[in-house]
Order: C-alpha cells, then sequence, then structure tokens
C-alpha cells in the first residue's frame, strides 16, 4: 500500500499558488507529521491525499488505498449519540451485527483512553475524549490512509499530550497516518515530519520552489528541486 | 497532469449495515432527539394541519351556501302553463336523472276553515310527485293516512294542531288532514304560503310543473317542454308557451356547483402544503448533512442512510399526520353532516404533503456527498 505525490502544484480560483511541485512518498505504517503557518497549505495537502480536491498540476497515485479516514481539528460527533455509537458506526455499516460492533467498538474505545465512557453521550464529553473518540471512531473503520487535521489545537496541554499519544500509538500499524499540526509536541509524536513552512506559494515561476531554511537535512523519501523538506 | 486514482481511494467497501440495524439506528435517533423528530413534527403539524383545517371549512363554507340554495327552492324551476301541464309527466320527470323530485299542482276550490270564517284559504290540488316532494321538507305529520297538507303559517293562524287528523269547516265539515309544511319566508315564491294542498290523480292537466334538480338545477330546462300536454299542440291550436321560472332568486339564478368547486382554492393550499412539507424535509437532512457525510464518510451506504432517513422522517410524519388529520376531521364535522366531502381534500393535502416530506428527503441526503466532508466541516 502506497500514495505518491509526484510534482504536485495547487492553487485555488483566484488565489496565489500554495505549492508547487511537491513530491512525497508514503507508505503503510508511516506516521507522517505536516507542519507550517496557517495558510501553509497543510489542510489542502490532506485534501488533495483525501482525493476529495484535485491538484491543479501534478499526480498522485494511490496504490492499494482502499478507505480513507479523517479526523478533523474539531470534533464532529453527534450530541445524542453515545461514544459507543459513534465508534460502532462504521462497524455496523460493513454489516456486523451490533454485539460484535459493539464488542470491536469497546476494546477500540480502551485503546484510545476512552474506558468507561462507552455509554456517555458525545455532548458530554470533553474535548481531548472528543478527539480521541472520533480517532477512535476514524480507526473503526480500519482505513488504509488516515489523514488528521490539527487534532491538538483546540485542546488545552493535558488532553492534547493524550491525543498525542495515542498518535504515536498509531506509528507502525497497517494504516498510513498523515497529520497536520501546528503543535510541536505533536509533530514530535510522528515518524516523519514534512515542513511546508519553506514552500512558498509564489507566482515567479520556478523561484517560487525553494527548500526550507531549517537545519535538518534531507534524508526523506524524495530530494531534489521540487521535493519537501523532510526530517526524521 | 491531473490525480490519477489506482483504487477507489475514500470508496466505502460496499458493505450495508443489517436491516435491524438501520432501524434500530433510525429510532435511536429519533429518541435521542437527533432527528429533531419533535420540532419538526411540531412544524409539519401545525403547518400542513393548519392547510387541511383550511381546506376542510372551505369545503364546508361551499357545501353550505350550496345546501342554503338548494334548501332556499332556488333549485327548483317552475314550469308554468295554464291547464297545459301533464301531471303524469311531471311526477315522472323525478326518475330522469339529476332530478330528485317534481310534482304538478293547479289552483282548488277555495276553503273556509271554522276558525277563520271571514278568510277564503286557497288551496292547491297537486299531484302525489309534488307531495313527496312537500313531505321531503321540513313537515310535521300526524297519524293520518290520507288528506290535506296545510301551511304551517295558516294552521297557526287557525289554531289548528298538526297532531290532529282532522280540521273543521265552516260549513260544518271536517277535511281529513295529514299535516302541515313549513313555507319559510326566505325569498321563495309565495305559492304555498296559507294554502291548503290537495292530493289528486296525476292523471290530468295542471297549471304547473315544479322540478327540483339537484346538482343542476338547470337540468329542469332541459326536460321542460316534456311535461306540456301534447293534446294541448295541434292544428288550429295555439301551442303551449311555457314559462319557466325559479322558485327563489334571492340566492342566485342558478348554482353551478362543478364549477363553483373547481374555483375553490383548493389546490393552492395543496401546493403552499406541499412545498412546506418538501422544505421541511430537505431543511431536515440539510441541517444534518455534516453528520450524515461523516456516516458516509464511515463507510455507511447511500442507500442504507436513505432508508434510515426515510424512517425517521416517517416518525415524525406519523406524529404529525395523525392529529392533523383528526382536527382537519372535525373541521369537515363542524356544523357539515356531509363531512366526507370536506375531509377528503384535506386528508389528499396531508398525504402529498408527507409525500414531498419524504421527498424531501430523499434530495436532501442525495445532495449530501461524502466528498464534502471537509467543506460542511469548514462552514459549520
Amino acid at each position: 500500500m502506497r500514495v505518491r505525490m509526484v510534482d504536485v502544484s495547487h492553487q485555488f480560483p483566484g488565489t496565489g499558488l500554495l505549492f508547487r511541485g511537491l513530491s512525497l512518498d508514503l507508505v503503510a505504517g508511516d506516521l507522517v507529521g505536516l507542519t507550517g503557518p496557517s495558510g501553509s497549505g497543510k489542510s489542502t495537502l490532506l485534501s488533495l491525499l483525501a482525493g476529495w480536491e484535485r491538484p491543479t498540476q501534478g499526480q498522485i497515485v494511490w496504490d492499494g488505498v482502499g478507505s480513507v479516514g479523517w479526523v478533523f481539528q474539531n470534533p464532529y460527533g453527534v450530541p445524542g449519540r453515545t461514544a459507543l455509537d459513534h465508534v460502532a458506526l462504521p462497524l455496523l455499516a460493513k454489516g456486523s451485527t451490533r454485539r460484535a460492533a459493539n464488542e470491536k467498538a469497546v476494546a477500540l474505545l480502551d485503546r484510545f483512553g476512552l474506558s468507561g465512557l462507552a455509554e456517555r453521550p458525545y455532548s458530554a464529553l470533553s474535548g481531548g475524549e472528543a478527539q480521541r473518540l472520533m480517532l477512535a471512531r476514524a480507526m473503526a473503520k480500519s482505513p488504509d490512509l488516515l489523514l488528521v487535521d490539527e487534532p491538538t489545537a483546540q485542546l488545552d496541554p493535558a488532553a492534547a499530550a493524550r491525543v498525542d499519544d495515542v498518535l504515536g500509538q498509531l506509528a507502525n500499524s497497517s494504516t498510513i497516518v498523515v497529520v497536520a499540526t501546528h503543535d510541536p509536541r505533536t509533530a514530535a509524536a510522528c515518524d516523519r515530519v514534512v515542513d511546508l513552512a519553506g514552500w512558498w506559494s509564489g507566482v515567479d515561476g520556478g523561484r517560487g520552489l525553494r527548500r526550507a531554511d531549517s537545519g535538518g537535512g534531507s534524508g526523506g523519501a524524495e530530494s531534489g528541486p521540487g521535493s519537501v523538506e523532510v526530517s526524521e | 497532469m491531473k490525480a490519477r486514482r489506482v483504487q477507489g481511494v475514500g470508496v466505502g467497501r460496499g458493505d450495508s449495515p443489517r436491516l435491524s440495524v438501520i432501524w434500530t439506528e433510525a429510532w435511536r435517533n429519533v429518541t435521542s432527539g437527533v432527528t429533531r423528530a419533535l420540532l419538526l413534527a411540531l412544524a409539519f403539524g401545525l403547518a400542513i394541519g393548519g392547510a387541511g383545517v383550511a381546506q376542510a371549512r372551505v369545503v364546508v363554507d361551499f357545501i353550505h351556501e350550496a345546501t342554503v340554495f338548494r334548501d332556499s327552492g332556488a333549485a327548483i324551476q317552475v314550469i308554468t302553463s295554464k291547464d297545459q301541464i301533464h301531471g303524469g309527466q311531471c311526477d315522472g320527470l323525478a326518475s330522469l336523472p339529476g332530478i330528485l323530485a317534481s310534482g304538478a299542482l293547479r289552483g282548488g276550490p277555495d276553503v273556509r276553515v271554522a276558525a277563520l270564517p271571514s278568510t277564503k284559504a286557497t288551496s292547491l290540488e297537486v299531484t302525489p310527485g309534488f307531495v313527496e316532494m312537500l313531505a321531503s321538507r321540513n313537515v310535521a305529520k300526524n297519524q293520518a293516512s290520507s288528506g290535506v297538507w296545510v301551511a304551517a303559517n295558516l294552521a297557526e293562524r287557525a289554531g289548528v294542531d298538526p297532531n290532529r287528523t282532522a280540521m273543521a269547516l265552516v260549513d260544518g265539515s271536517e277535511l281529513s288532514m295529514v299535516g302541515t309544511y313549513d313555507s319559510p319566508n326566505d325569498g321563495r315564491a309565495s305559492t304555498l304560503d296559507y294554502v291548503i294542498v290537495s292530493p289528486v290523480a296525476s292523471d290530468a292537466l295542471f297549471d304547473a310543473c315544479w322540478v327540483f334538480a339537484w346538482p343542476r338545477p338547470e337540468a329542469a330546462l332541459d326536460v321542460a317542454m316534456i311535461v306540456v300536454a301534447p293534446q294541448a299542440t295541434g292544428p288550429g291550436v295555439k301551442p303551449a308557451s311555457p314559462i319557466i321560472t325559479q322558485l327563489n332568486t334571492t340566492h342566485g339564478l342558478s348554482f353551478d356547483g362543478p364549477v363553483k368547486f373547481a374555483r375553490l382554492p383548493l389546490w393552492p393550499i395543496t401546493i403552499a402544503a406541499v412545498a412546506v412539507g418538501a422544505i421541511l424535509g430537505f431543511t431536515a437532512i440539510r441541517l444534518r448533512r455534516l453528520e450524515l457525510a461523516g456516516a458516509l464518510h464511515a463507510g455507511v451506504a447511500k442507500s442504507a442512510l436513505t432508508l434510515q432517513l426515510m424512517i425517521e422522517t416517517a416518525v415524525w410524519l406519523g406524529v404529525a399526520l395523525i392529529p392533523a388529520a383528526v382536527v382537519a376531521l372535525e373541521a369537515a364535522m363542524a356544523g357539515n353532516t356531509d363531512w366526507w366531502p370536506a375531509w377528503w381534500p384535506a386528508v389528499r393535502t396531508l398525504a402529498l404533503a408527507g409525500v414531498a416530506a419524504l421527498i424531501g428527503t430523499g434530495v436532501g441526503l442525495a445532495l449530501t456527498r461524502q466528498n464534502q466532508l471537509f467543506r460542511y466541516f469548514k462552514r459549520r
């Protein structure tokens, strides 16, 4: 299972170029952080990886990727339904019996630090609990590619730390996990970090592509002009 | 170069939830408030129930107008041709479609009632068909099997008890009396006021034929010439030239029921109700688009989600439609015995609005797409 972005550029109508010539190679088990300031294109890159946006230029190849999971910056659960309902839904959708779905859902809730909250309504969960619930729900779908957008942006440090712990557990799984984040602690939980800060959205031709001025090496899977800065 | 999709990225694996799961998910959404069933039922019930009540009352008013027209004698056409109306033919008209009753009359001898010795009461000789027409109206009948009918106002002035089977005359004899009839002062011709009506055989010539045609009063005009006796026309004999008048013109010369009914604002109300139903069904889904796109993203098949939402919509529709139909029935029955024609348009409207709500639900979900999840999220 593999996702390859080759020489991808993207620009929304009426706006400047977000990035140009971006190349990236992701394989199963990767836990990749996308960092960069607001407007650098992190969420857009997630949309491109999900296939929900088409790049203005370039190629994205999904090889063996059957399903994609999304976790947004703010959880978007259903207030009247329980935590268990949320995690069981993807399992029920696959045709599981309710008993089997609930058993697996409880296991996932345990794995994501939500033991004892199965019957709690979504509306009664804290921000951190809700975010971990969204991760559990996304993983219940057993996605091949999990895209997580700013999972700790709205959380206090303690809650963010628990989410980071959960994210850290996803490394080396059978899923490709890409996490867009501002938070250095979340980025630190990832096994690779792609820093979009150095990728300038310019309109001046090839000069718009410049390497981030960071001290890290360029030992990622890609290198050369148009590639992204990768630090291990 | 555009993105190339090697496999169906973002697409579910095609499995479907079990029917029992779909049902319980729908029910849990209803009971947990996710569906907003009570709010939607209330909004739908008030709007569509109001439309149903409005339609029922429109029809009830129409029925009332028609009833007043009919019962005031406005639906009775009087074909007058002195001594040229064949009684049998006139009575026979009642067997024709659209003619409820018919009968002939002519002037009879004056009668002096013992209680009013100085007053000559007019009498009319009428055919059996006329008696039936009279007896179908507001009458007080006694035990007598035969005899005259006395106008209620004459009986009141003469102090005659309708329950008595005989009325004393000035010459000391008695007139057998069947009962009294009402001849209200509602604008109708005064032909039957202060009159004694005597039944006679119909195989004779009369002065006038009354034809009670409904719901097309003008149907009487189509058959008017039938009642003019054929022996009255022929060589050397002046052809009969009957005069046709309406017994009561207070409420207009005609009542074209089908045309009037077609002009009632029933369809505009129905269309408005259907629009409201569709908007409610659609809006209820659009308000949940993030949740529903999330469910699609979680792998729930769109067909399964459609069925689940239809169940949820059907629940709040049922909660709203049953009381709305009952209230519309109450409106149709208030001051009206002929309730079905008044209730039916309301029921039809309720049903169509319900179907529209289901269609709105379907359209709302059809426009909800998994790949819009990110956009819904940003716009929430």
